[in-house]
């Protein structure tokens, strides 16, 4: 999967996960973190729909919620994870 | 003395908590004596023979305490909406009473009878609820209704405050949390059974106060009336990583159910929902 298609994905899941919308959250200063609804309930959401988008599995010990506060650390991880 | 006109059904769900729904029960024979007509309905929904042996025998033996009762075991956890649903299916009485097993009722019916009145004075309302207080902490509040985010996240209002600190006025919300529920019995009729989607717990009660909202109605919390809940009884069991999951898929299937409605609703911020331990740091 090319790089450009995972971070489309990675930013529809976080603006689903989140209620931003997918051109703000693809901005390159956006913070998940920042949106102020990103409660361990919404990292699970995203999570979810992660796992879903990219038919990967994510372990609960790689819930980290820097290594899921920009979509360009996502895409890093989900990456890692197709690879694996 | 409560008049006798007022005939009630009431519900309880068991699994393997015979202990539980017995002293709920035991509470729950007095109301005969208060003048109720109260029809008993309990589902066992497949709890090990050793426990439904215990709760039969107890509805055997007590059957008189009640104007009817109706014990039904499943013989698998259906969850917990089609467990209740089987209870509506049952229920003859004008008002439904839906009860989790882990409330602590007081020996008094005054809560009851405070409920009942509240949908006496508006006929809008289907549903009436208490505050519930945690029964290990019976002066700091679990729950005074529920709010929701804009994302349909479910917030327990108030939970963790304590007790004398809130407001103790009824007022309307959004939803309720059924682990004790009065509610109108021709208004459960008009607008139906428990959603079976969220199979098999969370969500199911907060989608059928959307319901009611959507067809005209109302759900009160009554916030002068406490009763005591154990928490995390029924369902909740921390840490467990099926049921966290569980739950928060099924909030995206209630968020898309009810995106339209939720963008019109005076919703809560994330920020004021507190899920941390009890007492507060």
């Amino acid at each position: 999967m090319e790089r450009t298609e995972i971070e489309r994905k990675v930013a529809d899941a976080v603006s689903a996960a989140v209620g931003v919308k997918a051109s703000t959250v693809q901005a390159e200063s956006f913070k998940v973190s920042a949106t102020g609804v990103f409660s361990s309930y919404a990292l699970l959401e995203l999570i979810i729909r992660l796992e879903e988008a990219f038919k990967v599995e994510i372990p609960d010990d790689h819930l980290e919620p820097d290594r899921f506060d920009t979509v360009g650390s996502i895409a890093d991880y989900v990456e890692g994870r197709i690879a694996a | 003395m409560t008049p006798p006109t007022r005939s009630i059904s009431i519900g309880l769900i068991n699994i393997n908590q015979s202990g539980l729904t017995i002293a709920m029960m035991e509470k729950l024979a007095g109301l005969s004596r208060r003048g109720w007509s109260a029809q008993l309905i309990v589902i066992d929904n497949g709890s090990e023979q050793e426990d439904l042996n215990r709760l039969r025998e107890w509805i055997d033996s007590h059957s008189a305490s009640f104007a009817d009762t109706d014990f039904t075991a499943t013989g698998e956890n259906l969850g917990a909406s089609a467990g209740r649903n089987l209870i509506l299916g049952r229920a003859e009485g004008q008002r439904i009473l839906i009860l989790d097993n882990d409330l602590v009722l007081d020996d008094e019916d005054a809560w009851l009878d405070r409920l009942w009145r509240d949908l006496d004075e508006d006929e809008r309302l289907a549903i009436a609820g208490p505050t519930l207080v945690f029964a290990q902490y019976p002066d700091v509040i679990q729950a005074m209704g529920i709010g929701l985010t804009r994302l349909g996240r479910v917030g327990y209002l108030h939970r963790g405050d304590a007790v004398d600190t809130v407001p103790t006025t009824p007022v309307e919300v959004v939803a309720s949390p059924a682990a004790c529920w009065l509610m109108d019995g021709a208004i459960q009729r008009e607008i139906g059974l428990f959603p079976e989607i969220y199979h098999p717990m969370q969500f199911w009660d907060v989608d059928y106060c959307m319901q009611l909202r959507a067809a005209g109605f109302g759900v009160l919390c009554d916030r002068r009336v406490r009763v005591k809940h154990i928490a995390n009884v029924t369902t909740r069991s921390r840490g467990n990583r099926e049921f966290a999951r569980t739950a928060v898929r099924h909030g995206m299937i209630f968020r898309e159910r009810w995106s339209d409605a939720l963008a019109k609703l005076d919703t809560i911020d994330d920020v004021d929902i507190y899920w941390g331990p009890i007492p507060r740091p």
